[in-house]
């Protein structure tokens, strides 16, 4: 491409565009979910900007230094979240696609109604960071976390499951795929090859994980 | 071509008037938007910006003096947000790239992946690789249609820098969008 051809190619492809409708009643809802604001005037400047620095340093190192390194590990830590912990709690499967859709920009394909064995506890998605969400869940008697990113290297957009293996990690299941630009990462407490906890998605016939290599 | 904004509903917005905050939001939401999806290019990345954007501008307004135009003052806002939306990435983009690049669609080859895809979206996925400095201007130059010189001004550099930045845009966008042409048209 010629440099005289590349001025009307970038004119016409990136000019501008609507803004989505919701963006007014997302940015009433962080105004609303960020105010009112404490009252720092009444507490002398230097020692609450002091403090604010202090924190602020010491919340970071924090959590750089708890920070999960791997996605599997991320999914493996969303397992010891509590439900209170989670921003939207429901077990409602629709409700949860369209947070998740709103919040993140990311469709988790839950089907409406799931197996019985599966009871949702929420989701929660990643305001710092990579376009990520997770649902929590129950299956049974265990624990299963699906941690759901979009792709931002386009390598993804297989239509089909196309999984990328199975560990065991910290004493649970993990397996991740990638799905139509979207990649999986789901972990789970329950022993053995277990697939029950796929019924999240798929209530008749779960694809086939493969068998799991020790990691941890 | 910057423009500037009714000082009513800028004053409006500084006593904390709800309905002028809403007319300064419908009157710049499609400029901010475009800015952060241009800059971004991700959807919800850019509603993420565009909320940032609109939270330091209610936050901010009272510091508004008037000494350069609103118009500038915002293009300010959405560049800083855009800016810390890059730094909240850089931390864990080499965790997220390195998983990703685990992956690889076993089917549809690069070329089916380019010929399925939008035009559009070839030439934002570009843009969104270049550097975060020259993206910038490419945005600010092709999305807002601004000069050099107001460019300039935002991002507070010279004319020169402005000039230089794009120069060297330009030469990463033909060979990158020239490679994509060559490969669709074999």
């Amino acid at each position: 491409m010629s440099s005289e051809n590349l001025d009307p190619v970038l004119k016409k492809h990136l000019g501008r565009v609507e803004a989505p409708a919701n963006l007014w009643g997302h940015v009433q809802g962080r105004i609303a979910a960020e105010s009112p604001k404490p009252s720092y005037w009444k507490v002398p400047a230097f020692a609450t900007a002091a403090f604010v620095v202090a924190i602020a340093g010491g919340w970071t190192m924090w959590q750089q230094s708890q920070a999960p390194q791997t996605v599997e590990a991320m999914a493996v830590a969303a397992l010891g979240n509590r439900p209170e912990q989670l921003e939207l709690r429901t077990d409602d499967a629709a409700s949860i696609r369209k947070w998740v859709r709103a919040n993140a920009g990311i469709d988790i394909p839950l089907p409406p109604k799931h197996s019985e064995v599966i009871r949702i506890t929420g989701a929660s998605v990643n305001h710092e960071g990579p376009r990520m969400a997770q649902v929590a869940y129950q299956v049974g008697e265990f624990r299963a976390a699906l941690l759901v990113t979009k792709d931002p290297t386009g390598v993804t957009r297989y239509p089909k499951h196309d999984f990328r293996g199975s560990n065991s990690l910290d004493a649970a299941r993990v397996t991740s795929w990638s799905l139509k630009g979207q990649a999986y990462t789901l972990a789970w407490t329950a022993p053995g090859e277990d697939r029950t906890a796929c019924l999240l998605c798929h209530d008749q016939e779960p694809p086939m994980v493969p068998p799991a290599a020790q990691v941890n | 071509m910057l423009v500037d904004t009714d000082q009513d509903v800028i004053e409006g917005c500084k006593r904390g008037d709800e309905a002028a905050f809403r007319e300064l939001f419908e009157s710049h939401k499609d400029k901010i938007y475009s800015i952060a999806l241009r800059y971004a290019g991700d959807r919800a990345a850019a509603m993420d910006i565009s909320q940032d954007t609109f939270l330091k501008l209610m936050d901010r307004i009272g510091q508004f003096r008037g000494e350069s135009s609103f118009d500038s003052w915002l293009y300010r806002l959405v560049v800083n947000s855009c800016m810390d939306y890059r730094r909240r990435q850089k931390r864990w983009l080499p965790m997220v790239e390195e998983f990703f690049d685990s992956f690889r669609a076993p089917q549809a080859t690069p070329l089916q992946d380019l010929m399925a895809d939008e035009r559009q979206q070839q030439v934002q996925d570009v843009v969104a690789k270049l550097a975060p400095e020259h993206r910038m201007v490419v945005v600010l130059r092709y999305t807002e249609g601004l000069s050099y010189e107001e460019i300039a001004d935002i991002l507070n550099c010279s004319r020169g820098t402005v000039a230089s930045r794009l120069n060297r845009a330009h030469k990463v966008l033909e060979r990158r969008l020239g490679a994509l042409a060559k490969e669709v048209g074999k």
